[in-house]
């Protein structure tokens, strides 16, 4: 896994430094707030609805025991004994008090973590497949491509004051688990005559205005990416709406000005830069990738695995619902929910995620996974393992088996925490995966993908949700629209809005009338949510949503 | 924006990130029991003042309530979810956040 050279570290010890002599100097009223809230937001420092919030960042989402234990430390120590994990594969500590910060950032520095370039018009924390290094499906391991990302993109002096935030994600499985088509760049490895190289989606983005991201170069080879990355970039820095922060993205950019040009213009850009750069990134690139090695894998007897899964039905369950295939067939991937029905979507305890580090470290190669959808993963389980491994989870009570079903909400933490929400989202997905959880038909239903925002920013990836749920305000009350038939992988799409909004009492009954009419739908007991909508069309969802004897809000 | 006939003033201790209320006594209290009610005019003219207070409490806002009980209710969802807390919090770690025990800190 990939540790800090002696220069990541010194700077990232540095800005807590730095950002120590801020808070003091705020503290004694040497700055004032409108000097320092930029410094703070630098710094991942939030001020929220009615406490901080500091953001961490988890570069693709890959951390070790180490790390996730002292997340537990920081969380027990300074909030209130938990985190919440988020869709950006980081989490944040909802209750930090100002002066305890630098602190937490130095134990975070500790453990080669840190908070920067979380927040503000920068390139923002590199996400990427959860299942990286392990998916049987991949191509090639995205994180050293996005390693590579993240130590150039970090204080590049000319994209720190960017028109606007910027995203990428990179995958390395055709099938597409990071959502690239949904960021400002998305990368996919793809092969080509033997091979592999990178298709570039740029304009992608949720918000006020989703757009799906489209192809730019369906083929780029590995040793041209970093300048080919720099002049998108550096074309939309000088292109990219300055005057008006909802025009700002790129995906706005790519709008106005047309693909195509948009395209002529980076493989200009591309060829002026290109020569600058020299090979000493591919240099580094041969660096990291070597860091990024797989595990010695071993080789173990599955016998108390197959009894186990013989004999023991929850256990078949779990593993039914929560494993992936892994491309050394001895290995599973495991997904830890962190969705138990009725609770907060991504909210783990300081105990949780002790438990979370020592199973790593025990049975799983010491390393863990943030996915998007706010669950944990341990990407290397030995199949012989995964008994014990269960059972451990299952003692810290993380052992739900729901993922990728109805249960496994993304929500963001809308109007109870964030200071922009229009409605609540955390109480909207404790609901629905309570009543689900009554029903007892979520394994029915099948997969299905319920995403929740609290505000038109899209935080929870509404847009791109089998059933999106927005929460508005309309007149002061809050009203939960409805998206049908967004689609977050390699065959992105935007939902479809359904009609009119819900109110708070109305959503969840709305919702299940939705999935529970759906189980008549289906052509055969395995079709899922989506296809069964793009074989049928939005009429008989919206005939669920609002039958003709109620009349709609 | 429709002007309220009841208003406190509210903002975020620099220090610990919480809600504070504006009083009558021009300082900052944690609780709402001590907030001073202003009308639509007076909250504008006493909004002047508290911010002029940033090295204790940051981002005051005015908040409309309803005045008709001895400790003032807002009238919106968000004012009221920083007054009580999250709404997961309210049932998981209800002492905690209760105003009262803030208040004590
Ligand atoms: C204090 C809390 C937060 C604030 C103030 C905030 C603010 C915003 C804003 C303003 C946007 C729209 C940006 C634009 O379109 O230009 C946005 C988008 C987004 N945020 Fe947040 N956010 C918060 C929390 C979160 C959390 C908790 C997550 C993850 C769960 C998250 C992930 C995202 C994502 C995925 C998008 C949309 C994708 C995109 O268009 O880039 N944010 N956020
Ligand atoms: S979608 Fe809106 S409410 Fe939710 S976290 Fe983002 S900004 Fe906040």
């Amino acid at each position: 896994m990939y540790h800090y050279n002696d220069f990541d570290t010194q700077a990232v010890r540095d800005r807590v430094d730095q950002f120590r002599a801020q808070v003091d100097r705020r503290i004694s009223g040497a700055l004032t707030e409108d000097e320092f809230k930029p410094l703070r937001l630098m710094n991942g420092l939030y001020l929220q609805l009615h406490a901080y919030m500091l953001r961490v960042a988890i570069p693709y989402g890959t951390l070790n025991g180490r790390q996730m234990r002292q997340l537990a430390m920081i969380g027990d120590r300074w909030d209130r004994g938990y985190g919440h994990f988020t869709t950006r594969q980081n989490i944040q500590f909802n209750w930090p008090k100002l002066k305890d910060v630098p602190d937490m950032l130095d134990a975070l520095a500790d453990v080669g973590m840190h908070a920067i370039q979380t927040s503000g018009n920068t390139i923002r924390n590199v996400t990427s497949d959860q299942f990286a290094g392990a998916a049987a499906d991949e191509l090639m391991d995205p994180r050293p491509v996005a390693e590579l990302l993240r130590q150039w993109s970090t204080d590049h002096p000319e994209f720190q004051y960017l028109p606007r935030k910027f995203k990428i994600a990179v995958t390395g499985s055709p099938n597409d688990r990071a959502v690239t088509k949904a960021h400002d760049i998305g990368l996919r490895m793809v092969e080509q005559d033997g091979a592999t190289g990178v298709e570039v989606i740029i304009g992608g983005g949720l918000g006020r205005t989703p757009m799906i991201g489209q192809v730019v170069r369906d083929f780029l080879a590995l040793e041209d990416l970093l300048p080919y990355v720099e002049a998108i970039v550096s074309v939309y820095n000088q292109l990219g709406r300055r005057d008006n922060k909802y025009k700002a993205r790129i995906k706005i950019t790519v709008h106005e000005n047309g693909l195509d040009t948009m395209r002529d213009l980076i493989e200009a850009r591309f060829a002026e830069i290109k020569p600058g750069f020299t090979g000493i990134d591919q240099d580094v690139l041969a660096d990291i990738t070597a860091q990024f090695a797989a595990p010695t894998w071993v080789t173990s007897d599955t016998a108390a695995f197959d009894a186990a899964y013989a004999t023991n039905p929850v256990f078949r369950s779990w593993c039914d619902t929560n494993l992936t295939d892994h491309k050394n067939p001895d290995y599973a991937i495991v997904t830890v929910s962190v969705k138990k029905h009725g609770a907060v979507p991504g909210d783990a305890t300081g105990d949780q995620m002790r438990a979370l580090a020592d199973i790593a470290e025990d049975f799983a190669h010491d390393e863990l996974r943030i996915s998007h959808s706010q669950n944990v993963v341990l990407p290397h389980v030995p199949k012989a393992h995964l008994f014990k491994v269960w059972q451990a989870l299952r003692d810290a009570d993380l052992a739900t088996a729901n993922i990728g079903l109805v249960s496994d909400i993304i929500a963001c933490p809308g109007m109870d925490y964030c200071a922009l929400a229009t409605a609540r989202s955390i109480p909207v997905a404790q609901q629905i995966s309570s009543r689900f959880e009554d029903l007892k038909a979520e394994h029915d239903i099948g997969p299905l993908q319920i995403k929740i925002s609290g505000c038109i920013n899209a935080c929870g990836h509404h847009h791109v949700a089998h059933i999106g749920i927005l929460g508005l305000d309309r007149a002061g009350v809050e009203s939960y629209q409805i998206t049908l038939g967004g689609d977050a992988t390699e065959s992105a799409a935007i939902g479809q809005r359904a009609g009119p909004g819900f109110s708070a009492d109305e959503i969840v009954p709305a919702i299940e009338r939705l999935v529970m009419g759906f189980l008549d739908l289906k052509e055969t007991p395995d079709e899922d949510f989506l296809t069964a909508y793009r074989r049928l069309g939005a009429k008989p969802f919206q005939d669920l949503l609002y039958p003709k004897d109620r009349t709609a809000a | 924006m429709a002007k309220s006939e009841h208003n406190v003033i509210s903002g975020n201790d620099l220090l610990g990130g919480h809600v504070v209320y504006w009083t009558a006594q021009e300082t900052w209290s944690a609780d709402m029991g001590q907030a001073v009610v202003l009308s639509a005019q007076d909250a504008a003219n006493e909004l002047n003042l508290a911010n002029t207070t940033q090295n204790e409490t940051v981002g005051a806002e005015i908040n409309p309530v309803d005045a008709s009980s001895a400790i003032p209710k807002p009238t919106k969802r968000r004012d009221a979810i920083r007054l009580n807390g999250p709404s997961p919090e309210v049932m998981v770690f209800l002492p905690d956040t209760a105003p009262a025990a803030i208040a004590a800190e």
